[in-house]
């Protein structure tokens, strides 16, 4: 029995010093330590160590704030120099004798959020896991001076931060995209009216460092300057600012307004300058910046130096090979062009936004000599988009659809060079291609077809490919063999679409968009979006060439010989496509 | 003055039998009166069969899953003092009754503490159940009359989940939203399940009123049959003869006589053998000859034994509640999934399942599991009876030769949903893909 | 000696089991306070007992300020000194308004005069004076959960 009895006394022990250690731990706060350690510093001796509370009351709401248990100093000037979390707050607004936040009514996390009610660190910080408002430390705060005091009608002092922010908003053309109530609206981007009631402040950053880290599909580029960390977390306080809901409404904001904000000027008369500045994403004469191309597009200036953003086209020969109108519309609308475009819509220009633009682009004439040789021709209009090896990997190629040719696959060129002339001097309607027939000369289009002909056949024997004729419609000299030898007939749309969806889905999508399931393990050159409506009606996309491509496949592209199909089939799709692509089906 | 001693003494022995009815000594008729006078222990018979209290016997794992409950409940009662059911958005932005739980662990002393042992005592009752009908089947001891009783312990394991599940809600934080909300998306699969699922929750999805539902269920309505069940299970057992043993354990090795405490034997027929109180127990006749021989009082030994386990549950579970805290996320939201969204551990081996196939893993397998183990006593009786196979009766003895198939295909079927929770709580992140814990950090529930 | 080695056997026994169910009556002991103290939330969930004032907020010499929410009077008699009255009548609890003559409580009509005593109505009591505390930081703590006999002014820093 004894042994029973030891044991029952050991497990009495143990239990008795867990009980133990379980109501020091509840006893054992940080508050307690450092009100005592900050009592002994200020010399005072009669004092209770006790929970410090402030229930901040805003209309509807009582936040309960113990966070001056531990920054018992917070308010005391004489706490300046103390150690954390002692020390006194520093001064909020720069340049007044008494600091208007008294801390005893609105507590901290009014501005720094984390746990208001937690008293130990880690949780009254906000860092345990999936806790919404981890703490905002420093200038990042500034992000919650908008949760009471009002923007919308002056400059708040004291949150220079969150302004500069509000400025690179405009500056780095994020409003092209995101929607932020009141300031711009497009639906291209996650709305971000909301962003910091959503959203950590982390969460924001990384999701502009990285903005395939959060959203896996993200379509967003990532821009160069997510490397100037002051630049990101600007923008940052700013979005985290942007909370939908509020302590205080407009109109019972406390004030703080020292500078009035310009008001929203638009340009009314076109001119270089203004086109310059908006290009830019600069304020013009008083205008909000509300510009930004240059984050996208890069420009060259008469010297051929290059400057600007990775992730549209070159804008150097805009003018020149798209011509004003074409620029204009696709300001306005992109996807009017260039079916698959990213391009944000810019409508909210007016006509004199618009023209101050054009005008601006309109002044850069680099051209390159008339005897300028091939390599040379390529590396100035053609790397950025077809790449340094020709394999249409350009640096701003990842954001293009369809993507720039790849002229690494011989076999490609072999079989269509010819029609490469017309491609550069005419253009590719319905994608980034533009017509150079304005900024080259014939004969150095023919140095640059040479060039690229000779860099993409060298090492490599010919390449021959079978030619075959578009059947002629009721020819009886021409039997469709595969069709028990009938008279091939014109292409039916209905049967058409039928044959597509058992034969061409699989790539091209139901839709016919390119989008196929197949094309995700796709890499380059992708499926051809064949609702793309201006690509498809140019001349150069004649139905000979349709019947070819899906006969024959195309050569250097994974796009295969479908020779199992019928003459009949095949006109049957190629009318189920242009019917989808004719004037009444857009 | 010895007049006032005296008085005194008459004094405290009338106070004392106010208390018990028996007296403090070690004879067999005090042993006896301690047991069946004494609301608490006389559920317990005075006397019991010595291999009752040996540890091989039981390993305790039932009592440990009845200590739990005892926790839980008292646990559970104190936790209510400090909680609301409620989802309204409370003053400072979130919904009541996780500000409650932010209450808890910042504004209420030791509030923190009897929040993790509830937790903590929550996941460790629907283990120990597992772990208690694995000994039960293992040991043959829902055979031999008990073949009722192992169906009321089914259902008690079922109540334990369902308890542990309507529990998990309550902290109303992303955890037990996405967690419950998983939970009864894999109840829509089963037949009639969307019909249940309404029922539980009130509403089309989980919201304030699952939460109202699921309280009502934790707190009352559930425990309340569990203790009725428990009732039964300990009165079955009782009147099924104590603990299941073989019909002759006269070869067994037991405990020695001295270690269950010195009985005198103040009999005036000072026969030890003729005392021996003889229990009214299933079987032909009253058990005389070398059954009694086995048999010990209940007194000290097996009351002492118990609390040893009592002490050592608790005083683990203080040590798990004072070494790691209960989970809290974030305010449930039901517009931002986490990603993955896991059910409690419980229901993992489940999602898992389901993730390969809906009806499958969602209605056949569990049904297998839940339905075909509660009537495993009867599937082998019946086979028994059509194959005409007598089988020694075997109750009360581990891993029984003839009965190695049933254990081997039982063993299979823990390790079969074991390997399921693993792969569910370890090897799952987001979008469900496989990951490893030790490159990826495991995060979205399960706990 | 058999005898004596079975008396020994058996106090230690009683020694240990004893020990044991002591050391778990201890145990009780401290659950149940632990307990008790459970049962009061740490900080009131209501309006705090206690709130400061910073010392450039206190009424002019001779002034008074009244405080609504905390239900409190701040004077200040000279330079340094203020006391803090309570405007919780003593009679039922209902916030009592200042009028020229002292305080008068708008529900059971009790009457007091401008230190509180009282001069007619219902009211048992002197309103309630609050002690006042200086906290470093240019601050002083009023307690409402205090009372001080009238009269007690504090020295303010």
């Amino acid at each position: 029995m004894i042994k029973d009895y030891r044991i029952l006394f050991i497990l009495a022990l143990a239990g008795f010093v867990l009980l133990g250690a379980s109501l020091f731990k509840a006893f054992d706060q940080d508050f307690t330590k450092h009100q005592k350690n900050y009592y002994k510093q200020l010399d005072v001796e009669d004092y209770t160590v006790e929970i410090k509370q402030v229930n901040v009351k805003t209309p509807g709401k009582v936040l309960i704030d113990r966070c001056q248990s531990c920054h018992i100093g917070a308010s005391n000037p004489d706490a300046a120099g103390f150690e954390p979390p002692l020390a006194a707050h520093p001064p909020i607004v720069p340049g007044v004798e008494k600091d208007p936040h008294d801390f005893a009514k609105i507590g901290c996390v009014v501005c720094h959020d984390g746990s208001g009610r937690d008293l130990d660190i880690h949780a009254a910080h906000g860092e345990l896991h999936g806790w919404p408002a981890p703490l905002l430390k420093g200038e990042i705060a500034q992000a919650n001076c908008v949760r009471c005091h009002a923007m919308e009608d002056g400059t708040l002092a004291g949150a220079e931060h969150y302004v500069k922010g509000q400025e690179l908003f405009l500056e780095k053309a994020c409003w092209g995209c995101h929607t932020i109530a009141g300031i711009s609206s497009s639906s291209q981007a996650p709305e971000l009216t909301d962003a910091g009631g959503k959203f950590s402040f982390d969460y924001l950053v990384e999701s502009m460092v990285d903005p395939s880290a959060n959203i896996a599909n993200s379509k967003m580029p990532t821009f160069g300057w997510v490397h100037d960390e002051e630049t990101v977390a600007a923008i940052a306080t700013y979005l985290k600012g942007q909370q939908k809901d509020r302590l205080r409404s407009a109109d019972s904001a406390p004030i703080g307004y020292i500078k009035p904000k310009s008001d929203l000027a638009r340009i009314d008369s076109p001119s270089v300058a203004a086109g310059r500045s908006l290009f830019a994403g600069a304020p013009y004469e008083g205008s909000v910046a509300k510009g930004g191309c240059v984050n996208c597009h890069a420009i060259r200036n008469s010297d051929g130096d290059l400057a600007g953003g990775n992730i549209g086209p070159e804008l150097t020969w805009t003018i020149r090979s798209r011509g004003s109108k074409y620029v204009k519309e696709h300001i306005v609308n992109s996807r009017s062009h260039v079916a698959d475009s990213i391009m944000p819509t810019f409508k909210d220009y007016n006509d004199a936004e618009l023209e101050s633009l054009v005008s601006y682009l309109s002044t850069l004439d680099y051209k390159l000599g008339s005897k300028t040789d091939g390599p040379k021709l390529y590396d100035t209009y053609c790397v950025s988009c077809h790449g340094e090896d020709l394999n249409g990997e350009g640096k701003i190629a990842a954001m293009l659809d369809p993507l720039p040719r790849d002229f690494s696959k011989y076999q490609f060129v072999a079989s269509y060079d010819k029609r490469f002339k017309d491609s550069i001097r005419d253009g590719v309607k319905g994608t980034a291609m533009p017509a150079w027939k304005d900024i080259m000369s014939d004969q150095q289009i023919e140095t640059l077809v040479g060039f690229i002909k000779d860099k993409s056949l060298s090492g490599h024997d010919g390449f021959r490919r079978m030619e075959v004729t578009l059947p002629a419609i009721g020819d009886k000299e021409r039997q469709d063999y595969r069709n028990k030898g009938l008279v091939v007939e014109a292409g039916n749309p209905e049967d058409g679409h039928e044959a597509f969806q058992k034969f061409c889905t699989s790539c091209h999508g139901k839709l016919a968009n390119g989008k196929g399931p197949n094309a995700y393990d796709l890499e380059h050159p992708l499926p051809r979006n064949l609702i793309n409506a201006a690509f498809m009606n140019q001349a150069a996309v004649n139905d000979a060439r349709l019947y070819e491509s899906i006969l024959l496949g195309v050569a250097g592209t994974p796009m295969p010989a479908h020779d199992h199909l019928s003459d009949q089939t095949i006109l049957d799709i190629i009318a189920f496509i242009r019917a989808n692509t004719t004037e009444e089906a857009k | 003055m010895n007049e006032l001693i005296e008085m005194a003494k008459e004094f405290g022995t009338k106070l004392y039998y106010s208390f018990f009815r028996h007296r403090l000594d070690n004879t067999g008729l005090t042993k006896s009166k301690i047991m069946f006078s004494n609301v608490l222990l006389h559920i317990q018979p005075v006397k019991i069969h010595k291999r009752s209290v040996k540890f091989k016997t039981t390993m305790g794992l039932g009592l440990i899953t009845f200590y739990l409950f005892l926790i839980l409940s008292v646990t559970g009662i104190l936790l209510m003092f400090h909680y609301v059911p409620s989802t309204a958005i409370g003053p400072d932005g979130l919904p009541d009754a996780y500000s409650r739980m932010l209450n808890l662990r910042s504004n209420v002393f030791w509030g923190g503490f009897l929040r993790n042992m509830h937790r903590w005592a929550a996941h460790g009752m629907v283990a120990f159940v597992a772990l208690h009908m694995l000994r039960v089947y293992l040991a043959g001891a829902h055979r031999g009359g008990r073949e009722f009783n192992w169906v009321i312990g089914c259902i008690l394991g079922l109540l334990t989940v369902f308890l542990s599940y309507t529990g998990y809600l309550l902290p109303w934080d992303q955890l037990a939203f996405w967690g419950v909300k998983v939970g009864t998306e894999i109840a829509k699969i089963a037949p009639g399940g969307a019909l249940i699922r309404g029922i539980l929750l009130g509403d089309t999805d989980v919201g304030s009123e699952a939460l109202i539902r699921f309280y009502v269920l934790h707190v009352a309505v559930l425990p309340a049959v569990m203790g009725f069940l428990i009732a039964v299970h300990f009165f079955r057992i009782r009147k099924d003869g104590g603990l299941a043993k073989p019909a002759d354990t006269s070869k067994e090795k037991q405990i020695p006589d001295e270690e269950f405490g010195e009985v005198k034997n103040n009999s005036v027929f000072k026969s030890a053998r003729s005392y021996k109180l003889v229990e009214i127990v299933k079987g032909k006749e009253p058990k005389v000859n070398e059954e009694v021989d086995q048999m010990m009082f209940a007194w000290p030994k097996l009351i002492v034994r118990e609390l040893i386990v009592l002490l050592g549950v608790v005083a683990f579970l203080s040590l798990i509640s004072v070494l790691f805290d209960a989970p809290l996320e974030g305010p449930a939201d039901p517009n931002h999934p986490t990603n993955p969204s896991k059910a409690p551990w419980y229901f993992l081996g489940l999602q898992e399942l389901v993730s390969y196939h809906g009806f499958i893993g969602g209605i056949v397998i569990p049904g297998i599991l839940a339905a075909g183990v509660m009537v495993l006593p009867y599937i082998e009786i019946f086979f028994e009876s059509f194959t005409k196979t007598y089988r020694k009766n075997i109750p009360g003895v581990w891993f029984a030769k003839e009965r190695n198939l049933e254990n081997a295909l039982f063993i299979g079927m823990y390790l079969f949903m074991l390997s399921l929770i693993i792969i569910g709580v370890y090897f799952r992140g987001q979008n469900w893909d496989t990951i490893y814990p030790w490159v990826h950090e495991v995060t979205g529930g399960g706990h | 000696m058999a005898k004596t080695e079975k008396d020994g056997k058996s106090r230690r026994e009683l020694i240990t089991l004893g020990s044991a169910f002591g050391l778990m009556g201890l145990a009780a002991a401290g659950t149940g306070g632990a307990l008790f103290k459970y049962m009061f939330p740490v900080v009131s969930y209501g309006t705090p007992q206690k709130f400061l004032i910073p010392l450039d907020d206190l009424p002019d010499v001779g002034d008074e300020l009244i405080f609504d929410d905390m239900k409190v009077v701040l004077r200040r008699q000279t330079e340094t000194e203020v006391a803090a009255i309570s405007l919780v009548c003593t009679h039922l609890g209902c916030t009592v308004n200042r009028v020229e003559t002292g305080f008068q409580c708008p529900c059971h009509g009790s009457q007091y005069d401008s230190d509180g005593l009282v001069v007619g109505g219902p009211a048992p009591k002197t309103l309630p004076w609050l002690e006042i505390k200086n906290v470093p930081g240019g601050q002083i703590e009023v307690d409402t959960g205090t009372s001080m006999p009238e009269g007690t002014f504090y020295a303010v820093v």
